[in-house]
């Protein structure tokens, strides 16, 4: 196997790392506009070539017609993209590259990416997770399975409820059996079903997009009535208080 | 000329660069002379622009500049045309004209309809004009920067940061070497330079005449130390 590696110098242990891993060990070219690259891929064993700022200089590498598989890591999408256009036209048929503004995906697509890994999104959902307590965070974690959907929401205000593990697992197996239903503690621990979520806990959904935009609706539909209940036996002390 | 580039291979790109307020240049967009179109979009915006050209979004937006340069970083072909997509002064028969005469060698690059505002304008004259004078002995480039630029990807694609005037560092390239070798046409079609820099005036052009004093340093054409006290004085 041949791969393509044009990196910058802050992706390129990643990148480096997990090619090297590959069984049997496969011919690399890596090419990068850092020279700091230079030391991994000579720890790796790996050719390497040093970009100045001139494209040219990858259309007349020929022997790229025969590379099965490239990997365009820059830090920018701009440079993605001309390195992208720089080499199509040897055909590789697999061509992966990283993502870092999400709208630039189908522009990255259209120039010929065949699979998208968007740092950006990455971010962006566990930035939100940390931030926005209470609220459903979806991510798509597998840039081969666009349609695999991970969808994260923690527990913190509906915590009040105390809503029993085993009844999130029960509406979404009665719904959407095919969703997976994992609730963490805060600490990243598993909650048994006889435990309720506390603050802090974490209720993960993995499965296909669709059913998992559906399971989480049930959840909603389960903490609302939780919700309706509460409020009705508040309301009900106050009443209660007042006449005695 | 622009016949015979029909037939044979197109080598031009267009590339269109907005902030969301795009106009009607579909026509121009969809002109057999270029070989590749690009919208660079360096506005803020949560949600996608749609638009039939391929649509390249800037990180970190609102910088002109940064955009400038990376949209000559995605174009490929040797002539590239630079327009303000959200001008109302970019017409299609000029850039077709300039083609034809860069083509016949006339010149190596074209700026026209300035792109300014009355901020822009004060603090360009204050503090940039002088240095272009002192620098130059020129005075061409009398607006901060400009809707319609068109030029080989060499002389454009320069390796130097600003936050507003790409092509006045671009030019410079240029004018350094030879002062007839650049076209600019100021006075047909002012466009205004949209709200959402108000503010920020000062930080561009103060950016630019830093770049300029680089540039200038790297030439030779002022001594660093020189140089090093004009970008003291812009603190």
């Amino acid at each position: 196997m041949k791969v393509f590696i044009a990196v910058s110098k802050k992706h390129a242990r990643p990148v480096l790392d997990v090619v090297h891993t590959l069984k049997p060990r496969p011919r690399v070219l890596v090419v990068s506009y850092d020279e700091e690259v230079e030391a991994l891929s000579k720890h790796y064993g790996y050719e390497f070539r040093y970009l100045r700022d001139n494209l040219e200089q990858l259309s007349s590498i020929q022997e790229l017609q025969e590379y099965d598989m490239a990997i365009l890591a820059q830090d920018e999408d701009s440079k993605n993209v001309a390195i992208l256009k720089a080499i199509k036209q040897f055909a590789i048929p697999v061509i992966i590259v990283l993502l870092h503004n999400t709208n630039n995906r189908d522009f990255l697509a259209n120039e010929g990416a065949t699979y998208i890994i968007n740092v950006d999104e990455f971010l962006y959902n566990n930035l939100y997770t940390l931030i926005y307590p209470d609220t459903w965070i979806e991510l798509s974690p597998i840039a081969a399975l666009p349609k695999f959907r991970i969808a994260m929401y923690r527990v913190l205000r509906r915590a009040l409820f105390n809503i029993p593990v085993s009844e999130i697992m029960k509406v979404t197996g009665e719904h959407e059996p095919g969703v997976a239903v994992f609730c963490f503690s805060r600490f990243g621990n598993r909650i048994s079903n006889d435990s309720a979520l506390e603050t802090g806990s974490y209720i993960v959904l993995a499965g296909f997009e669709e059913d998992v935009e559906k399971a989480l609706k049930e959840i909603e539909k389960l903490f609302r009535k939780y919700e309706e209940v509460y409020a009705r036996r508040y309301s009900d002390i106050i009443r209660l208080r007042e006449y005695g | 000329m622009l016949k015979t580039l029909k037939s044979e291979t197109p080598h031009i790109s267009l590339i269109g660069l907005t902030v969301g307020h795009m106009k009607k240049l579909k026509k121009l967009f969809r002109d057999s002379i270029f070989s590749e179109r690009y919208i660079v979009f360096y506005g803020y915006s949560k949600s996608k622009i749609i638009e039939k050209v391929p649509t390249f979004y800037i990180d970190p937006p609102l910088i002109r500049g940064y955009a400038m340069r990376k949209a000559m970083e995605i174009a490929r072909q040797p002539l590239v045309v630079l327009v303000n997509a959200d001008s109302r002064c970019v017409d299609r028969s000029t850039i077709k004209r300039v083609i034809e005469d860069i083509e016949l060698g006339k010149y190596k690059m074209f700026l026209a309809a300035p792109l300014t505002s009355k901020g822009f304008d004060r603090l360009y004259n204050n503090i940039v004009i002088p240095i272009l004078k002192s620098v130059l002995g020129t005075q061409e480039l009398a607006f901060p920067s400009y809707s319609i630029i068109v030029g080989p990807r060499k002389y454009l694609d320069v390796n130097e940061n600003t936050l507003w005037s790409y092509e006045h560092l671009a030019a410079l390239n240029i004018l350094i070497n030879d002062k007839s070798s650049i076209r600019i046409e100021n006075n047909n079609c002012i466009d205004t330079v949209p709200d959402i820099f108000n503010g920020m005036e000062d930080l561009f052009i103060k950016s630019l005449a830093r770049s300029i004093i680089r540039v200038s340093t790297r030439y030779g054409i002022i001594e660093k130390d020189f140089g090093e006290k004009l970008v003291e004085g812009l603190q």
